[in-house]
């Protein structure tokens, strides 16, 4: 192979990138360099270009594109027109968004299997990387298991598996956690950063969330909207002198590194951070973190559930639950990947007609409720805005519901065009819904059940794939929502999403629930408990409690 | 499970020649002895569930039956004049030879359905292509093409069902007619298609990602190799074939 030492893994020199039919580059006259033991992060808004950079580092752009490439990329020293096609992919290594559709076969040893005998290896060379990569990944034992019944952090780590197999030189992550429990994350994580230190690997991640990774990564690279790279230095640097970017570009930095913003001597360790932090930053904090809880007094109950039982084919995925949610109240129901959160939302949307038990929306019981009538009470917003498109244009799609209930025409004329102005997609009435962005899908989605004032909305997983503008816009509309003294249910697995909006949690694990309460009292139930159910502590609490340790402390001496 | 273990190419080869040389045949006698020694040969030699085998026949064998009934209904006039009579009743007229004759093409779906089953419930998908690839050197290009998308019709389904409850939700009603349910299938088809291109993308660049080239592989981590066992399972077909032969021309 034409690897020359010393010289960057990868190198980009005044590269950029248009897609065919568009006129825009996606990626704008960029130029870095990777070199071996580098952990560099990629960060920025959605549409800036990250994964088209990805696909151009490892290969796959531009050769298998209709696209336009200007500039030229290196690999270890040589061009890459002096590569046959296929070879640099034995040496960059990537690891994909979507769990589903990142394998071609069916058990994992054979997923791993696949990558090696793409490299030539001997069988028995072959034998011994599938124990050793497994062992390192935590998949110990699981050589024979059917891939597609894994869960999603499963799956990341069977990706990251074939992967280690391959001893490639370079591991590229392209937002690999995107829809996993907190824990499940937080464990990769942890698990990359060891073994970045005992293979001295080279690793590139592209993440819009900082959390976990500034404390080993040593170089950031942010992108702008644009496609131009707006940093490119150390990350600690970078965190210290060029803060604001950071905050323009909508990135998710950990809580800790907020706090320190404009400090002198800014630390990525938080365990340094804080036995660093003085009594006045402390009181500082406090201050800060003083959230406005939304009272709520003890409203009629919309939805009542009691033991509810609910299997499908003799499997059971919800046992003996009962809860009861009254109006104008936020909820959220937490829980590992599979707990059955999503299974219990539909199940109030009564959409699964057989189950065990009793659900009664307003008192009558579900099934008793004609469709249409059932659809007036209750919206649904999926996790995958996609599904849920009913029509060609964007237009008709948000008119939709309105249509349904056979309103007069111009009023649903006016209330559409009302609507698309608020969530900002006036000018788009004639386009498809499938060719949005992913946010302006997300936005179409919600509108699309929001626009017949329903008095109960059920989110599943809205933060899914989306990035932080569009979760403050969420957000926002959540919060207005509280104000109006409307229902939401939200499904998710972002406490700090919970921590933020939600009056009540409800805690499922396993098909049963776990914890019914305040979203406060179930902080305080401690982390321990939570890693019970694949979650965490929201960053913000965390530290909150940390605080009141600390002062506690503080009080004794 | 020893029929697990034949080697699936050689095991595909054996059923397509015992198909291709009862065709040239036309003898429900031949068939039969045939057909009750591929049963014992399902169930003594492999796991298989009666259940199940028994729900997949059932559609062959009510072909079979509709098969020996439209003889029986429609006969060929012009052949009928020579053969011996059996009943008539009415217009309904039944002959010795017509009736043979449906109950060999009843009884040639039931034999081949047999020998289907006996392939399918069998062979594992991944192991049938891994020796297509190594014994009949199919490009590994195709058959690793083929079991990334055998991966995706379980994704596909899941997603058919996603997108009815979200259509229920949004207000269209559950489809009653069967013209409603066309005009729902219908507007399943581009998002469907637009979400399975997109997986299939995805898909491709993992593979290429891997390193994959479509180049012959020099190492098999699973190798599926021909042994001594598969000639046994070629002489046992060939033997029962035989004995079914002999057996019919006896009774002839």
């Amino acid at each position: 192979m034409p690897k020359r030492l010393n010289s960057p893994v990868i190198s980009f020199d005044r590269v950029s990138y248009r897609h065919s039919e568009e006129l825009d580059p996606v990626v704008n006259n960029v130029s870095f360099a990777i070199h071996q033991g580098d952990g560099v992060l990629i960060a920025g808004p959605s549409g800036a270009g990250k994964s088209t950079i990805t696909m151009l580092m490892n290969g796959i752009l531009p050769a298998n594109g209709s696209g336009v490439m200007e500039g030229s990329i290196h690999w270890f020293g040589t061009p890459a027109s002096e590569w046959t096609s296929g070879a640099v992919s034995k040496h960059i290594g990537m690891m994909f968004q979507d769990p589903e559709s990142q394998f071609c076969m069916t058990t994992v040893e054979e997923e791993l299997a696949f990558g090696l005998e793409n490299l030539h290896l001997p069988r028995e060379e072959m034998k011994s990387r599938i124990i050793s990569s497994l062992l390192q990944t935590g998949l110990a034992g699981y050589e024979k298991r059917v891939i597609q019944s894994l869960s999603g952090g499963q799956k990341q780590r069977v990706a990251l598996a074939c992967l280690l197999a391959m001893k490639t030189d370079i591991l590229l992550l392209d937002e690999p956690f995107a829809n996993i429990d907190p824990l499940s994350r937080l464990e990769l994580i942890q698990c990359l950063a060891q073994l970045k230190r005992t293979l001295d690997l080279t690793i590139v991640v592209i993440d819009h969330d900082l959390n976990g990774w500034v404390e080993w990564m040593n170089r950031a690279i942010l992108l702008d909207s644009e496609g131009s790279i707006q940093v490119n230095q150390p990350l600690k640097e970078a965190l210290t002198q060029r803060y604001e970017v950071f905050d323009q570009l909508t990135i998710d930095l950990p809580l800790f590194i907020q706090l320190q913003q404009g400090q002198a001597g800014l630390t990525v360790n938080e365990q340094e951070w804080r036995k660093r932090i003085t009594e006045e930053q402390v009181n500082r904090i406090r201050q800060k973190q003083d959230s406005v809880k939304h009272e709520i007094s003890l409203s009629p109950p919309v939805i009542e559930v009691n033991n509810l039982s609910y299997s499908v084919k003799e499997h059971l995925i919800l046992r003996d639950i009962s809860l009861t949610i009254r109006e104008g109240e936020t909820v959220a129901f937490c829980g590992h990947n599979g707990a059955g959160k999503s299974t219990l939302a539909l199940l109030i949307a009564g959409l699964f007609p057989d189950y065990e038990g009793t659900i009664s929306l307003k008192g009558r019981p579900v099934e008793e409720y004609a469709n249409q009538e059932i659809r007036s009470e209750i919206g649904y917003v999926f996790q995958n805005p996609e599904h849920q498109f009913v029509e060609h244009t964007v237009v008709d799609d948000v008119g939709f519901g309105l249509r349904v209930k056979k309103l007069d025409a111009d009023m649903i004329k006016q209330r559409v065009q009302a609507t698309l102005q608020k969530i900002g997609l006036s000018g788009y009435e004639d386009r498809h819904p499938l060719s949005l962005s992913q946010g302006q899908k997300r936005r179409l989605s919600v509108a699309g059940m929001t626009i017949d004032d329903l008095n109960i909305l059920l989110l599943d997983e809205p933060t899914y794939g989306q990035d932080a503008h569009s979760m403050k816009n969420l957000v926002r509309m959540l919060k207005q929502r509280q104000m109006e003294g409307k229902t939401t249910l939200i499904v998710t697995h972002d406490m700090e999403l919970v921590h933020r909006l939600a009056d009540r949690t409800i805690l499922l694990s396993n098909g049963e629930i776990k914890f019914q309460g305040t979203a406060d009292a179930m902080w305080d139930l401690g982390e321990v408990f939570l890693k019970q159910h694949g979650l965490l502590l929201p960053p913000s609490v965390r530290l909150q409690q940390w605080i009141g340790g600390f002062q506690h402390v503080a009080a004794h001496h | 499970m020893w029929l697990h273990t034949i080697n699936p190419s050689v095991k595909l080869l054996t059923v397509l020649a015992s198909v291709f040389v009862l065709a040239l045949f036309l003898d429900p006698v031949l068939y039969l002895i045939f057909w009750v020694g591929l049963i014992l040969m399902t169930f003594t030699l492999s796991q298989t569930s009666w259940k199940v085998w028994s729900l997949l026949t059932a559609p062959f064998v009510f072909m079979a039956v509709g098969y020996v009934w439209t003889a029986m209904l429609f006969p060929n006039e012009s052949l009928m004049a020579q053969e011996t009579l059996i009943f008539e009743w009415g217009w309904l007229r039944l002959t010795e030879e017509s009736l043979l004759r449906s109950a060999g093409l009843g009884m040639r779906v039931i034999t081949f359905s047999a020998l289907s089953l006996l392939f399918v419930l069998t062979t594992k998908p991944t192991y049938f292509m891994l020796s297509l690839m190594q014994q009949l050197k199919l490009p590994t290009r195709l058959a690793y093409g083929i079991m990334a998308g055998y991966q995706f019709l379980p994704l596909i389904k899941e997603e058919f069902q996603i997108m009815q409850r979200a259509q229920q939700i949004r207000g269209v009603g559950r489809p009653r007619t069967i013209k409603e349910r066309v005009i729902q299938w219908k507007s399943f088809i581009i998002p469907l298609l637009a979400s399975a291109i997109r997986k299939a993308e995805r898909t491709a660049i993992a593979m290429e990602s891997k390193g994959f080239t479509g180049e012959p592989r020099t190492h098999w981590y699973r190798k599926i190799s021909v042994g001594q066992r598969d000639f046994v399972f070629i002489g046992i077909i060939g033997a029962l074939f035989l004995l079914s032969y002999i057996g019919s021309s006896f009774f002839n």
